[in-house]
């Protein structure tokens, strides 16, 4: 298994997906951590097929014997930023290119607050906009 | 000479303990005339008391747990144990059943795992011939 | 004088077990070896008998709960009884232990050998070792009656008791059919535990010391390989003695290892071109390959009294 480090955005819908619980994204000082583990993994491809960036591959390195538990498959670290609102690790640089596109425009809402921060902020600002 | 001789003759006794048999027919495959595993001594027993190795395959079942634990038993010193498969490594896609007991470690001390779901055959032999390796340093 | 004498003797004791356990060591290691490169594959190397015979008296012993003496006792008896037997066959003429009554003894060591092996594993209270004790005592029926009646051929041929002046004595037309009836035998003596039943699950194929262990295992694979070499060492004595060459000391016992790799060649090749066998199967082979070759001895045996 590969994690292609500079395609993954840390959304986790791999972690959701996979039925054995063998993926596991947990959070660093300043970065997000992608793990596959050996022990787990049934090697069945429903998170290589469900990654939205297509981050997760098969590769030839599936075969592994240990004398300890817990082996790590794959290993991806992506550097993140903390969400201004929420203080969760969210991986600004990319969401924001999926966003912003080729212009790549600084815009503070998508810099400074995780996904979920600024659908909020976006839907509370439609709301409270009057109807003219 | 213990050392050369341990690990030179390994008599491997396969338990499964409720798998879904991918691992078994796997395993049963490593130890066909194929891959050859007679060269390295390696020679599947019919009984437990004849083992050194215990290959465990399978989530551990409750109803498998009580037997399992004999078996162990019956395994005369020194022997190792070593887990085939995703399932006897950690509990696969069973773990968060309430039927299983996984993974094998809790009850057993496991020496080797091999991971896969299936591991492919010669995979397995080399987790037995590394179990081997193991074996023959032990008092 | 008298103690220079008996000290060489028992030196020369001491180093026929030796030959003897190396002998049955070689016919069990080229046997597998052979069977494994017939089969397209590369196998252990010829001395794996004695790695797997080391490691086992390396294990600690576990014990079934219903160990008793019978248990413990049939491996060690079953392995002297075999290892004299083994040790009796002569291959040179100067032989330390032959005596007369040979013949006799020959017969009920080597039936003990199993016999006794059978009784220990029934004493062990396995199922698997009841059903695999109960076939190898249907084969040895037939297989030991055969046997005696061999024997007594050998005696009827030569008068005399002794192996080592009846092997000589032996007319050449019945000692070919002879030498012929201990390599089948040996070939039946495999067909009663390992690999013998066709549609067999492990347990059943261990046979009926399944539940030993360790070094009591050890002793009981011995006894084996040595019951195994026994009626070999006799067919290759049998040949040499027909060509003349008993009376060659050393190079009779090279003859004779050559001989008895030669007929664990042919056990490996029937081995590996044959099925095996369910019970029936075996015990009518046993019978008729057994049964045509005594026959075909005593008839010459006939021919040669009445001309």
């Amino acid at each position: 298994m590969l994690i292609d480090s500079s395609v993954c955005r840390g959304c986790g819908v791999c972690a959701r997906v996979c039925p054995s619980n063998a993926v596991e994204l947990v959070e660093g000082d300043a970065e997000i951590i992608v793990r596959v583990y050996h022990d787990k993994c049934i090697r069945c491809g429903e998170c290589v097929e469900k990654c939205p960036y297509r981050a997760l591959s098969f590769s030839r390195e599936f075969e592994h014997t240990s004398r300890t538990s817990l082996t790590v498959m794959a290993e991806a670290r992506i550097p993140a930023v903390r969400c201004g609102a929420c203080g969760r690790l969210f991986i600004s640089e990319r969401l924001g290119v999926d966003i912003a596109g080729s212009s790549r425009r600084e815009l503070p809402y998508l810099t400074q607050l995780c996904p979920d921060c600024r659908a909020r902020v976006a839907a509370s600002a439609t709301a409270s906009r009057k109807i003219t | 000479m213990r050392g050369y001789v341990l690990r030179r003759s390994i008599w491997v006794y396969h338990l499964n303990t409720g798998a879904c048999n991918g691992c078994d027919i796997e395993a049963i495959a490593a130890l066909a005339p194929r891959y050859d595993v007679e060269r390295f001594g390696v020679k599947l027993v019919g009984s437990p008391r004849h083992a050194d190795v215990l290959l465990v395959t399978g989530p551990l079942t409750r109803q498998a747990l009580s037997r399992v634990k004999r078996v162990y038993d019956m395994v005369p010193e020194p022997k190792v144990v070593v887990a085939v498969g995703t399932c006897a490594c950690d509990g696969g896609v069973f773990k968060e059943s309430p039927m299983v007991c996984s993974p094998l470690e809790r009850f057993l001390p496991v020496d080797v795992r091999v991971y896969g779901c299936p591991p492919r055959p010669h995979n397995i032999l080399r987790g037995v011939l590394e179990a081997a390796e193991i074996l023959s340093r032990k008092r | 004088m008298a103690l220079q004498g008996g000290v060489y003797q028992a030196l020369l004791t001491a180093l026929l077990f030796i030959y003897v356990f190396f002998a049955a060591v070689l016919v069990a290691g080229v046997r597998r070896k052979l069977r494994a490169r017939l089969q397209g594959r590369v196998g252990p190397p010829v001395w794996q008998p004695i790695l797997d015979f080391l490691k086992l008296l390396f294990k600690k012993p576990t014990a079934p709960s219903l160990a008793n003496p019978v248990y413990v006792s049939a491996a060690v008896i079953a392995l002297l009884a075999s290892l004299a037997a083994a040790a009796l066959v002569p291959f040179t003429r100067q032989h330390p232990l032959c005596f007369a009554g040979d013949i006799v003894a020959f017969f009920i060591l080597l039936f003990a050998g199993e016999a006794v092996l059978v009784v220990g594993g029934l004493a062990s209270g396995n199922p698997y070792s009841w059903l695999s004790g109960m076939r190898a005592m249907l084969i040895m029926m037939v297989r030991e009656l055969l046997l005696a009646g061999a024997l007594l051929l050998l005696y009827a041929s030569t008068q005399k008791l002794s192996l080592v002046e009846a092997l000589p004595a032996v007319p050449p037309a019945v000692a070919v059919p002879l030498a012929l009836f201990f390599v089948a035998f040996a070939l039946v003596l495999s067909m009663s535990t390992l690999f013998s039943a066709p549609v067999a699950e492990t347990e059943v194929l261990e046979g009926y010391f399944i539940e030993y262990s360790g070094p009591l295992l050890a002793m009981a694979e011995l006894s084996h390989w040595l019951l195994a070499y026994a009626p070999l060492a006799l067919a290759s004595s049998l040949f040499l003695a027909a060509a003349g060459a008993l009376g060659l000391s050393w190079l009779a016992a090279a003859a004779h290892l050559l001989m008895l790799a030669a007929f664990s060649a042919v056990l490996a090749v029937l081995d590996a071109a044959f099925a095996r066998l369910r019970i029936w199967g075996a015990m009518k082979l046993a019978a008729a390959l057994l049964g045509a070759l005594l026959a075909l001895g005593a008839a010459l045996l006939a021919l040669k009294v009445g001309a």
